[in-house]
């Protein structure tokens, strides 16, 4: 007779557990991908904002330059749409003319040829990559935290990060 | 309960595995050059409060310097980097101060100077444009530059040349700058790929009376251009393992990262068809020589450009490390005689100075070691396209460069 009301908190209790294990690992899911990943910055940073310039910040290591393979790739996930073309022009990598080529929703930038660089090695510098005005990107109608995708040719596994976008001013 | 027990361990597992961090939990499969999964504002981790790496005692005694008499007195050596190193000035005084180095004028506002008019031995930092915004990376490599051909050639002026970028328009004219500043060596530490229409841009190279030396690059086989040129000393990287007095505790060796082998566009000239170097099909070999550039025997360099909270000492290499020694060793060479040129496709002091008779008093032939996995990828005896002629023994070498 004792052991239904045994099993029933037993249940109860697995049940707590188990969603308390889920909200650890997704804690530290959101912990791993937004403050110790590559970071996003959006100007404006309002719903439904357009022409927004997206600055990207990450911490590559160098070595007569930055050792991503030959380009950083970002994957633009819904709600978030790139236009239908993003000119080379309108996007820079590291402070430099870069090349762009857009494949469905991901972008792969590389240094534009003709860059010089620093034969130093053995230190990780930032690298910046920023997606100008002119692209033409646009936010979410709504305000949330999206995401957007960074892998690298060097390293193709993506490293996941949130992407906040506000409220607009009423 | 039994099966009950079970789910409760099973769940507990699940809890210690959500719990663990994200970092630690999985090990990083790629190699080490992969995205690091690094806050932004975490720059440069291994700054140190003290020196990281080789003094400059230890170095200069390595490769000879401390058996010779000559300092660079009265003579200009050009350095060339892009955007502006805002605390060039104060890091070269602590750099000074650290190893005990001779002093230098222009450090400090109260105590200006040119390296025209003196007083010698002269900083002299000039823009080749407007001033440049500040790079936290070429902030390095500037330190990089002036502390170590400093420590190397103490009584030569260093001018420095910012560029504004590092385009490539933007450096040449800052090569052209520091020649108009008087600059008997110009120290290039930087590349980039190989382009079709380079040799146009060589005759930046092409004067009479000054010596251009570039790095080779830190990708392993492969060329960069300005290297390339023929007017242009290419230094490739050595491994170069030492104790703490500076003697050699092995072989110095190829670095794996050594840029090397044959140019693409540029024509072998005619000092290197006159040399037994591997056949190139008629183009240009790369490196010429080669010097200490694998980081994890690396220099000290002192760097307080505040780079969102790192500055201090760093332990730095690459092919960056070898063009201002190699551009200090030349300025040494050139003190009290008419200076050397670079621009002479038919012969060079460099591969003169490697004739069979003297090229083992000269040089430190490299010939362990590789950058690659090729047929041209491994250093060798004699030259090779990883090391070039090899590393300089500087008690002979700069004595012979100065008396031909």
């Amino acid at each position: 007779m004792r052991s239904a009301p045994v099993k029933f908190w037993a249940r109860r209790f697995l049940i707590a557990a188990f969603l308390a294990g889920a909200t650890v690992l997704v804690s530290a899911t959101l912990q791993a991908n937004g403050a110790a990943g590559p970071s996003v910055t959006l100007a404006p940073d309002t719903a439904a904002a357009t022409g927004v310039r997206w600055t990207v910040r990450m911490v590559v290591p160098y070595c007569g330059g930055y050792k991503v393979g030959g380009y950083v790739a970002l994957r633009f996930l819904a709600p978030f749409v790139l236009p239908p073309a993003v000119p080379s022009a309108a996007v820079s990598f590291a402070d430099g003319p870069a090349t762009v080529l857009e494949k469905g929703n991901t972008l792969r930038i590389a240094p534009a040829p003709g860059r010089m660089w620093s034969m130093l090695c053995g230190t990780d510098l930032p690298l910046e990559v920023v997606i100008g005005k002119s692209a033409r990107l646009r936010n979410p109608r709504r305000p949330g935290r999206y995401a957007l995708e960074i892998s690298t040719e060097a390293n193709p596994a993506p490293a996941r990060v949130s992407v906040l976008v506000r409220p607009a001013p009423p | 309960m039994k099966r009950l027990g079970s789910l409760l361990a099973a769940i507990l597992l699940s809890l210690t595995v959500a719990s663990a961090p994200q970092r630690g939990g999985a090990a990083p499969a790629g190699p080490p050059d992969t995205l690091e999964a690094r806050p932004p504002i975490h720059v440069r981790g291994n700054a140190t409060t003290a020196p990281a790496g080789y003094a400059p005692s230890q170095v200069r005694h390595a490769y000879g310097f401390d058996r010779l008499t000559a300092d660079g007195s009265f003579m200009v050596l050009g350095i060339v980097d892009a955007f502006d190193d805002p605390t060039i000035t104060g890091d070269l005084r602590i750099f000074i101060t650290a190893f005990g180095l001779k002093s230098m004028h222009g450090l400090s506002a109260a105590d200006p100077c040119t390296a025209s008019a003196g007083p010698h031995p002269c900083f002299q930092k000039v823009f080749a444009g407007g001033k440049p915004r500040t790079d936290g990376g070429w902030s390095l490599e500037i330190s990089l530059d002036v502390e170590w051909s400093h420590a190397i050639a103490p009584g030569a002026d260093i001018v420095l040349v910012e560029a504004a970028n590092g385009r490539v328009s933007s450096l040449l004219s800052a090569v052209d700058v520091a020649v108009a500043n008087g600059a008997r060596v110009v120290s290039m530490s930087w590349g980039g790929s190989e382009f079709s229409t380079e040799s146009g841009s060589d005759f930046h190279f092409n004067h009479s009376g000054v010596t251009f030396v570039a790095s080779s690059g830190d990708a392993g086989t492969g060329v960069i251009w300005p290297a390339a040129s023929p007017y242009v000393v290419g230094v490739g990287g050595t491994t170069l393992p030492l104790d703490g007095a500076g003697n050699l505790t092995g072989s110095e060796t190829a670095w794996s990262g050594s840029g090397g082998g044959v140019s693409a566009y540029e024509a072998e000239p005619g000092y290197q068809s006159g040399y037994p170097i591997p056949a190139t099909g008629g183009k240009r070999g790369i490196p010429d020589v080669s010097y200490d550039g694998d980081p994890s025997t690396g220099f000290s360099v002192y760097d307080s450009t505040n780079y969102q909270g790192q500055k201090g000492w760093f332990r730095v290499g690459g092919t960056s490390a070898g063009a201002p020694q190699w551009s200090a060793l030349f300025i040494l060479a050139d003190q009290g005689r008419a200076a050397l040129s670079s621009n002479n496709t038919g012969s060079s002091p460099v591969y003169s100075a490697a004739a069979p008779a003297v090229y083992g008093s000269n040089y430190r032939d490299i010939t362990a070691g590789s950058n690659g996995t090729c047929a041209i990828c491994a250093a060798k005896p004699g030259y090779d396209l990883v090391t070039g002629l090899g590393s300089p023994l500087a008690n002979s070498l700069v004595p012979y460069l100065n008396a031909h």
